[in-house]
């Protein structure tokens, strides 16, 4: 097992990687989704040119769950309210008023986590040599620079993250532990221009429409360590 | 991985023939009655399928095709069985008989119309007998349908019109058929991982969730509603957002609503909290952990606990009980609470039965603490939380499930259980036996103490000395002044175990007063006590921590039973002298 490019430890106190299938009364994964690991890596560095990998998981606690209830909305604010808000067209004031759109939810969300993310990226334009994006990525995350504050599944939970230089601590949990089907990461496929109806969302990059499936894969955690397959991330575009 | 535990439950039921669950397309209903029909197809009798017990009348489980689940004004009929309005057109009150009729019409004409694809027998003479019939026929014995639904048997038949099997055969192909067609969205199921039709809404929905009355009884445990807007995301609305293919959603639910049937005695609560248990292969300790955990005030009485005792005692020897099974069994907890139209899941706790048997050993390990002769060891679960309350129902729902998850996980117990805990004996000033043991478990697991079972005279924490101190003073009084109304515990117990050093001085002092009242002997004997004790202390501290006030009341607690324990042991010194 040859170690990836990238390590990147992140830890913190409250965790919640939702299970799609407990989404309304959240219930937490037993660890970090790849894709929620994706999601840190992208906080600290990102451009259009750079797709994540998320190669392996390693796990360093015991997962402990607490159980939380809070108040939450249940709408969403109207992205063509705020356009038209933008516009100077909208009649009433922008605003979404929680007290009369109160929905109360419980949690259950995990306690002390703590990973170590190994990843790569693929480089969509190859132009640019890996080096560069490599020691940026390196140098942020050294330093502790982030675009927005990385979370640990929802946005409440802020994650702290360190650089991993050299090889990679062995985890104390031992043995094999079968995690069941876990969300990988959502498989964003590109449709031609005119099927904007059938999208589920759009590239904020090129604004391309895009057709958005989950792709789900058998979590194995073996000694701490969960191997992400890489069929989950479909082969990068590259653009000349 | 609850539902893929679920999910194999269902397969496990499904494989085992006394273990009764409805195949995928069919349902438990609730009958009341059976029309059995004569072999001339032209007359025939209402026989009643309820059976009494204990005074009440229960109606006969019965597996009957589709779901059962109906809605419009003009909701489908049911195939091959019905309520009294569609199967006899008799309106119920409220209801105008051409309601009734145009239900029994729907039910007949929908019958006969498949009466061409069903190549059988028995299903021709059950056509034949419908169109006999005439709606609210009078030949019928209303006394005799019960308040549930009827299905149909020909006389001298065994099984159910229903359950012939070229029937069955052909209402399994047609729901397939159905169930594909319904569903144009086809993605991974998280269940299966297989690319399969997803199911909009999860059905048959889950029942048996406790919950206040008036709510729904009847929810769903994966639930995005089409107003719910703030769970759409990638475009996915409704269970879209969490794929699960129609036959795994089924499954679960089946599985689940089997779990929770009453009837079933595998559902047991902790608060608000549905609890259901469940091994991945067969194994006793399933009904065992029930039998346990069952809050029913009667559990404190010695027949309830004596099923669990005997295990229990094996147990916390450090034996694991053989008749559990392999040790190594998946053993998995749901915790479900009901919230809104929805059930949330307030634990879910994976494990095997060997982890889950020491972790019950662990639990009575760390509560264990010497005790009255009335006190029973083992202390259910809803007894401790019931200490932290004025009243049962103040029990905070968040609590219970903690509560019960560092039980189940041997992890550290809920800190607010601990200050419930210290709240609830400041305010009524009693260190009970039950009071000290879930303050010594807590002190042990939050703060990693060693807490020994009773009296240790060479423990150097100052608050464990003061709260010994405390006891000997009170005793001090109530010796010098029996059938005294308000003690020193009374009047301050709690400053005492907070700031002790605002209130020893004085406590002190008064036990000067009450030393001048007691007899010589008796005087000298309290002073020795309370002067070892003194010795163990350098000063009053200002403040306690609450970990030292946790400390204060078990020191207390130790000091008390030590009293009464030593004091029957000086009686009977005294009488053999």
């Amino acid at each position: 097992m040859t170690r990836s490019p990238i390590a990147l430890r992140v830890w913190g106190d409250y965790a919640c990687f939702s299970r799609p299938e407990c989404k309304v009364e959240r219930l937490s994964y037993d660890v970090i989704t790849p894709s929620a690991a994706r999601g840190i890596l992208e906080a600290i560095y990102w451009k259009p040119q750079v797709q994540w990998i998320v190669e392996r998981i390693h796990v360093y606690r015991e997962p402990e769950f607490t159980n939380l209830r809070r108040n939450e909305v249940a709408s969403k604010a109207s992205a063509t309210n705020a356009q038209k808000a933008m516009k100077g067209t909208l009649a009433e004031p922008l605003a979404l008023y929680a007290d009369e759109d109160r929905q109360q939810r419980a949690a259950t969300i995990l306690r002390d986590v703590e990973y170590i993310i190994e990843a790569r990226f693929d480089l969509l334009d190859d132009r640019d040599p890996v080096a560069k994006h490599y020691n940026m990525f390196k140098r942020r995350a050294e330093k502790g620079q982030c675009f927005h504050r990385p979370y640990l599944g929802t946005r409440e939970f802020a994650c702290h993250f360190a650089w991993v230089e050299g090889p990679i601590p062995e985890s104390p949990l031992t043995g094999e532990r079968d995690l069941s089907w876990m969300l990988g990461d959502m498989a964003y496929t590109p449709l031609g221009d005119k099927q904007v109806k059938q999208a589920d969302s759009f590239c904020s990059h090129t604004r391309r429409p895009l057709k958005v499936e989950p792709q789900f894969f058998r979590a194995i955690m073996r000694d701490g360590v969960i191997e992400v397959p890489s069929h989950l991330y479909a082969p990068a575009e590259v653009t000349p | 991985m609850i539902l893929q535990a679920l999910n194999h439950l269902y397969e496990r039921l499904a494989a085992d023939p006394t273990a009764d669950v409805a195949e995928y397309g069919f349902s438990v209903q609730k009958a009341s009655f059976c029309v059995v029909i004569a072999p001339d197809t032209t007359s025939f009798e209402v026989q009643s399928l309820l059976r009494q017990e204990d005074k009440n009348e229960l109606p006969a489980r019965v597996f009957v095709p589709g779901t059962g689940a109906r809605s419009g004004s003009k909701a489908p009929p049911s195939f091959l069985w019905d309520n009294p309005a569609y199967v006899f057109g008799i309106s119920p009150k409220g209801k105008s008989d051409n309601w009734a009729k145009q239900r029994f019409e729907a039910f007949r004409d929908f019958h006969v119309s498949l009466l061409n694809e069903i190549r059988s027998p028995a299903y021709e003479a059950f056509c034949s007998f419908l169109n006999y019939l005439t709606p609210n026929d009078s030949r019928v014995d209303t006394n005799k349908l019960g308040t549930y639904f009827g299905v149909f048997r020909l006389r001298g038949e065994q099984q159910y019109i229903h359950e012939e099997s070229t029937i069955k055969k052909w209402w399994k192909d047609r729901w397939l058929e159905q169930e594909l067609s319904k569903s144009s969205t086809q993605s991974t199921c998280l269940v299966s991982g297989k690319l399969e039709p997803i199911a909009e809404s999860h059905f048959p929905k889950i029942k048996g969730v406790k919950d206040k009355p008036g709510k729904p009884s009847e929810k769903y445990l994966v639930a995005v509603d089409k107003q719910f807007r703030s769970a759409e995301s990638y475009g996915k609305r409704c269970n879209y957002n969490s794929p699960v293919s129609q036959r795994a959603a089924f499954q679960y639910t089946t599985a689940l609503n089997r779990l929770l049937d009453p009837a079933m005695g595998r559902r047991f609560s902790i608060g608000d909290t549905s609890v259901v248990c469940w091994t991945a292969e067969p194994s006793p300790a399933e009904d065992w952990v029930v039998e346990m955990f069952n809050p029913s005030p009667r559990a404190e009485d010695e027949t309830e606990l004596g099923k669990v005792k005997s295990v229990l005692d094996a147990i916390s020897k450090g034996k694991y009980p053989t008749e559990f099974g392999p040790p190594d069994t998946p053993f998995y907890i749901l915790g479900l609470a009901p919230n809104a139209a929805r059930i949330s899941v307030r634990f879910w706790h994976v494990s095997t039965v060997g982890q889950f048997v020491e972790n019950l050993r662990k639990h009575f390990a760390d509560l264990e603490i010497c005790r009255g002769p009335q006190d029973l060891p083992y202390p259910p679960l809803w007894r401790l939380l019931r200490e932290t309350v004025r009243d049962a129902k103040d029990i905070p729902d968040v609590m219970e499930g903690a509560v019960a998850r560092a039980l189940l996980t041997g992890g550290p117990y809920p800190q607010m259980f601990y200050t419930a805990l210290l709240r609830r004996i400041r305010a009524d000033r009693e260190v009970r036996y039950v009071r000290a043991a879930a303050l010594k478990a807590c002190l042990i697991r939050i703060y990693e103490q060693e807490i020994p079972m009773s009296l240790d005279e060479e423990r150097s924490d100052p608050a464990y000395q003061l709260g010994r101190l405390f006891a000997e003073l009170e005793k001090t009084q109530e010796d010098a002044l029996p059938g005294i109304n308000d003690t020193i515990k009374d009047r301050y117990f709690g400053a005492a175990s907070s700031t002790p050093a605002t209130v020893f001085p004085r406590l002190i002092r008064m036990n000067q007063h009450h030393l001048g009242k007691l007899e010589k002997g008796k005087r000298v004997y309290h002073e020795r006590r309370i002067q070892q004790i003194a010795d163990m202390l350098d000063s009053f501290p200002a403040h306690f921590s609450l970990q030292e006030q946790g400390l204060f009341a078990i020191g207390y607690y130790h000091q008390r039973q030590s009293l009464f324990t030593k004091k029957s042991q000086d009686a009977s010194a005294e009488v053999s002298e």
